[in-house]
């Protein structure tokens, strides 16, 4: 019995060189898993508290009556559930404000207010029964000033501003929300409960047990979504309940199921963790396979005297696990150096944290944005990953140690004795066709057992497919990063300067004015965007998407906005032949129009040929899953607008449903197709409706708008803060003009782009030290594998130099069969995964292929790689003694 | 005329209470065309003697001089050039490739001289008459041991050396096929003036020779 574990630990001292290497392997794969799963955790952890912060400390909230109230609060932790907070927002009474919108006036104490994470921001919560307290969307809709201690009216109530809240956390549709004290008379005996469970608990099964105690229906719970995803723990039976939902929702397909796992599963990370699990095993299988063939006669030996597989196995079992006691701990140190050191800054990307942006509803306010505050980032070591990395490997080990040795069993005697069986080949003679045989040889050396050739030629290409890969996903990520921010998040300039919404459309920018601040101390440039409002005939059987806009979509609980409808009479409007569509009408100048050719799904843009042949852009319907097929409107079909006449100065007219005369009609044909604008004016319709978009000259010979509505303002690199300021003496006065700074919140989403590519890349090196470690060792096997036919050439008399030559063959060889691989592999990877980043990822790019230069760096890395590990092996056996190695035979 | 001249050669491993003198200063020579045995115990020194001359290995001290030139002087590069064109070495493990048939074996030395041509007539003379031009596309591992021998025999012929350097050379052979291959390497020996030094434990192949050397502990016997 005591040989069981002495021969495993003399084999080991006897190949220390392998062993060193199975060893690194272990540490190395250890490390990459704990540092990037610790990195994911620590993110998880922290975008969690991020989100409590934001969305409130809250799972649920129930509208209950006192009784109900009391029923939960009596009992809050038994057997089934815990609930950890209770906390109640009593509902004193409700004003209705001509129809629009109700306000409903509550009480809450701080404890409450916490757990909604809706709270006092400045001045006091009220007092006395004639104060109120109210965020600033809410006075913007009741033309209320924000002053502390103003007049603000409520139907037939007039109140004191005592306190201005933050936004409440959830829309809550045509329902607001406003703070009175607890003295303030009670009209109902309704409270906002809110209940906080055990989030270490399964959080699913308490709800169900709490609605079966409290004789709750379950519908009646509105959950904290947000907060809910990221306490809920990824488990088989959800991905069972996922699949299950999506197989039978008749629209729903494949990337549906990918998109509802990456939300609601975390799929990214799930992803990332299965490809870097694989990948570590994967080495540390391929240079345990290296030491164990290497050894093959020892195991003919113990075979010869009766050693059972069994026994086999176990004594394989014994030098991993002694390996991986060592190199588990080792590895999961240095994972976490690494973390604290290098990836704390990249966690957002698995964070998935939104925007930094923080628009306010009222629109009209500067841009408010949370920086990043790098030292409130809080590390985390994740212990029930560390235990399942652990124990995965430990499983994997016995399933690589049960595969080799049936391999061991397998083989004969005689076979393990000639370990380098090779295939019977075709009888032939090269020599007689060949003065050298050198060449052969390499063949020989290289296809004479084609499994094993492909084993070494997988294992080496694989680090390399994962970094090429990542590199596609980081460039593609950046760019869809970059357009993301100019077209989405409004971030497409330093500054904006931009016509405030109560404004009639032909009030704006002069041309004087946007001259003014071009030339500017500290601006470098300036792009002037026109906008208009409109309205486009869809025929019905060109509408694929009914289902996008409430006012058609026939849902019964989906309700279009009581602003919009009272605004623009709804985003869409059905008629007997056709939808009726709101539009924006954006004029660009050409510098824009170049950039806007990022966007294209169709066709193509040119400035000169638009404004010669009165060519417009459509910016189409673009879904969840970036799918753009919803509007069948193309390259070459024309459209028919409607704009309000441009000296109507009527806001009643933005409903379309004026007298004709009010309007005028115009057809275009379409140019090009965009799925995004580079801007987006919020003071109308929004994204809600489709763009239009055409030169400012169009606009001004279509219009004879002679204004802009914004000016995208771009700072030098010089320019200091005082830029801004001197921007606002131009429209001092002109309080219909707003100038947003945008340069901080750039700067931070630059930076946060910059972190994110930071990780990714910091991950790659990773995998290329792995892959590098791992092309060392397998091709150092594999010449040594050689050593005694390379004493034979020796012997004969080579020369050093033919060897060398010989060797960097090979390696050649070898290059290119491994860049062979990792080409046809990439083919079809960057494709699949192209697909995943567009249609569950969204991202809105068009998707980039890796460029031929980082290519050429990566194969150029192999081949370097190869010769200097041939060359310096080559060397070696060079060094050896020659009778010595003729006798390795 | 001189061959080969062994000029006090010495050849010691390890130091101190650890010294094993494998050769101690030995002297000898052999004339050009000379068929010689070298005899002697196991251990006795034989193989490394074969080996130095070969230049295989470097003496600890002495000379060791082919065709008038000082091969233990010789660098590395300058060594294995001339064991290329001078040297044909039979090995007693045969020491084939594994990877190539018996044909390319046999023509391996020359394939990796390009100044010389290879003469596929004369590498299809040697392997019918030592009896395996059947066998001429198997593999090693097809082949018995005494057919891999004389693949090793033959490959040893094949750029017609100077000198060829056997060590047991008929170990594994039954005695018919013995008596062949020693027919065809003195046959050889004396077409082509190749000095033949065959290492052997047979006292009657020993005979056979023209000169018998015998070591005993490192040292020269009898015989010069």
């Amino acid at each position: 019995m005591r040989m069981i574990f002495l021969i495993p630990f003399s084999f080991m001292k006897k190949n220390v060189r392998q062993t060193i290497s199975i060893l690194l392997s272990i540490i190395l794969s250890v490390g990459m898993i704990v540092a990037v799963s610790c990195m994911m955790y620590s993110a998880h952890v922290n975008k969690t508290e991020s989100i409590r912060e934001q969305k409130g400390d809250h799972h649920y909230f129930i509208l209950g009556s006192s009784d109900t109230l009391k029923s939960i609060s009596d009992d809050t932790d038994n057997s089934d559930f815990t609930l950890q907070n209770v906390k109640a927002m009593k509902i004193k009474d409700s004003v209705d404000i001509t129809g629009d919108f109700n306000i409903v006036l509550a009480f809450a104490d701080s404890e409450c207010r916490k757990m909604m994470s809706h709270d006092i921001i400045s001045g006091t919560y009220p007092v006395t029964t004639d104060e109120i307290a109210l965020d600033r969307y809410t006075l913007h809709l009741l033309n209320a000033g924000e002053e502390i201690g103003s007049s603000v009216s409520l139907g037939d109530k007039t109140f004191i501003l005592s306190g201005i809240v933050s936004e409440p956390p959830e829309k809550t549709g045509t329902t607001r929300e406003a703070f009175v004290c607890e003295g303030y008379p009670d009209s109902y005996d309704l409270y906002n409960i809110y209940l906080k469970f055990d989030e270490d608990k399964d959080l699913y099964k308490q709800v169900v047990a709490f609605a079966e105690k409290c004789q709750i229906d379950t519908e009646a719970l509105h959950s904290n979504g947000d907060l809910i995803d990221c306490v809920i723990d990824g488990n088989f039976q959800r991905f069972i309940n996922i699949v299950r939902a999506v197989h039978e929702d008749e629209e729903a397909n494949f990337i549906t199921l990918l998109m509802r796992l990456r939300s609601e599963m975390h799929l990214t990370t799930g992803i990332v963790s299965f490809f870097l699990v694989l990948f570590s095993i994967f080495i540390i299988y391929s240079i345990f396979s290296v030491s164990i063939s290497k050894r093959m006669k020892e195991y003919s030996i113990l075979q010869t005297i009766g050693v059972s597989r069994s026994m086999i196995c176990l004594m394989l079992m014994i030098e991993l696990y002694s390996l991986l006691l060592i190199g588990f701990p080792v590895g999961c140190g240095l994972g976490i150096l690494a973390d604290k050191l290098f990836f704390r800054q990249g966690s957002d990307l698995f964070s998935g944290r939104a925007s930094l942006i923080e628009r306010t509803h009222s629109g009209a306010e500067n841009l408010q944005y949370t920086v990043y505050d790098d030292s409130q980032y809080r590390f985390f070591v994740d212990g029930s990953a560390l235990f399942g990395c652990a124990l995965l490997i430990a499983v994997l080990i016995i399933g690589m140690c049960f595969i080799i040795s049936a391999r061991i069993n397998k083989m004969t005697v005689k076979d393990m004795m000639n370990s380098d069986k090779i295939r019977e080949h075709k009888e032939k003679i090269y020599s007689l066709k060949n003065k050298s045989l050198l060449n052969k040889l390499n063949d020989r050396f290289m296809f004479a057992v084609p499994s094993k050739f492909l084993m070494i030629i997988i294992s080496m290409s694989l680090g390399c497919i994962l970094i090429i890969s990542i590199n596609f996903i980081a460039v593609n990520t950046r760019i869809n990063n970059m357009m993301i921010m100019h077209s989405q998040e409004g971030l497409s300039s330093d500054v904006k300067i931009s016509v405030s919404k109560d404004e009639p459309l032909d009030i704006g920018i002069t041309a004087e004015q946007a001259e003014m601040v071009g030339t500017s101390e500290g601006i470098s440039s300036v792009s002037a965007f026109m906008y208009d409002l409109g309205e486009i005939s869809v025929n019905k059987d060109l509408l694929k998407w009914k289902e996008f806009w409430p006012e058609i979509a026939g849902d019964e609980t989906w309700k279009p906005s009581p602003e919009t409808m009272k605004r623009f009479n709804g985003i869409a409007v059905e008629d007997t032949d056709c939808y009726r569509i709101k539009t924006n009408i954006y004029g660009y100048d050409d510098s824009s129009l170049d950039e806007l050719k990022d966007y294209i799904i169709e066709g193509s843009i040119d400035a000169q040929s638009m404004k010669n042949e009165n060519g417009i852009i459509l910016r189409t319907l673009i879904d969840a899953q970036n799918n753009d097929d919803g509007l069948d409107i193309g390259v070459g079909d024309r459209i028919v607008l409607k704009t309000v006449r441009y000296n109507e100065n009527n806001k009643e007219l933005l409903r379309f449903d004026g007298a004709d005369e009010k309007y005028e009609v115009k057809e275009y044909v379409v140019d090009a197709v965009v799925n995004a604008s580079l801007i987006n004016n919020t003071e109308y319709i929004g994204k809600e409706g489709l763009d239009i978009i055409m030169t400012n000259e169009q606009m001004k010979k279509n219009y004879g708008i002679d204004v802009y509505n914004v000016l995208a303002v771009y700072k030098n690199s010089e320019s200091d803060n005082t830029v801004v300021s001197k921007l606002g003496d131009i429209f001092s006065g002109d309080d219909n003009i707003k100038i947003y700074d945008n340069s901080v919140a750039i700067e931070e989403r630059n930076k946060e782009i910059k972190r994110a590519e930071s990780l990714i890349y910091g991950i790659a090196v990773l995998l290329m030290i792995i892959a590098v470690f791992n092309i060392i060792n397998t091709i150092s096997h594999v010449l040594d594998s050689k050593r005694y036919s390379f004493a034979v050439l020796r012997a004969i008399g080579i020369s050093e130099n033919n060897f060398m030559k010989m060797l960097f063959v090979q390696a050649m060889k070898y290059t290119v069969s491994t860049v062979a691989v990792i080409i046809a592999s990439e083919l079809a990877i960057q494709r699949i995964v192209g697909n995943m980043l567009k249609h569950v990822y969204g991202y809105i790019n068009q998707i980039q292929n890796v460029s031929l230069f980082v290519n050429i760096i990566v194969f150029a890395f192999i081949g370097i790689i190869f010769t200097l590990t041939v060359t310096v092996t080559g060397k070696q056996i060079l060094d050896s003694d020659i009778i010595d190695e003729l006798k390795t035979e | 005329m001189e061959i080969l001249e062994i000029r006090n050669v010495k050849k010691y491993y390890g130091k101190n209470d650890n010294l094993v003198k494998a050769l101690d200063d030995v002297s000898f020579k052999i004339g050009k065309g000379e068929f010689v045995a070298i005899v002697g115990q196991s251990g006795s020194g034989k193989s490394t003697l074969l080996n130095l001359i070969g230049g295989l290995d470097k003496p600890t001290s002495g000379s060791i001089i082919i065709n008038g030139k000082e091969i233990s002087g010789f660098s590395p590069k300058k060594q294995t050039e001339f064991r290329r064109k001078n040297i044909g070495f039979i090995f007693q493990n045969y020491s084939l490739m594994p990877e190539l048939c018996v044909y390319d074996n046999v023509a391996l030395p020359v394939s990796i001289d390009r100044s010389q041509k290879t003469d596929h007539e004369y590498i299809k003379r040697i392997l019918t008459d030592l009896g395996i031009w059947e066998k001429r596309k198997k593999l090693p591992h097809q082949l018995s041991g005494g057919q891999q021998q004389r693949t090793a025999i033959a490959r040893a012929l094949a750029n017609k050396p100077a000198i060829i350097l056997a060590d047991e050379p008929t170990g594994n052979l039954d005695s018919g096929t013995t008596m062949d291959v020693m027919e065809l390497l003195k046959n050889s020996c004396k077409e082509y003036s190749q000095t033949m030094i065959m290492v052997t434990h047979n006292d009657m192949l020993a005979a056979s020779c023209d000169r018998i050397l015998s070591i005993l502990d490192g040292k020269i016997e009898r015989g010069y």
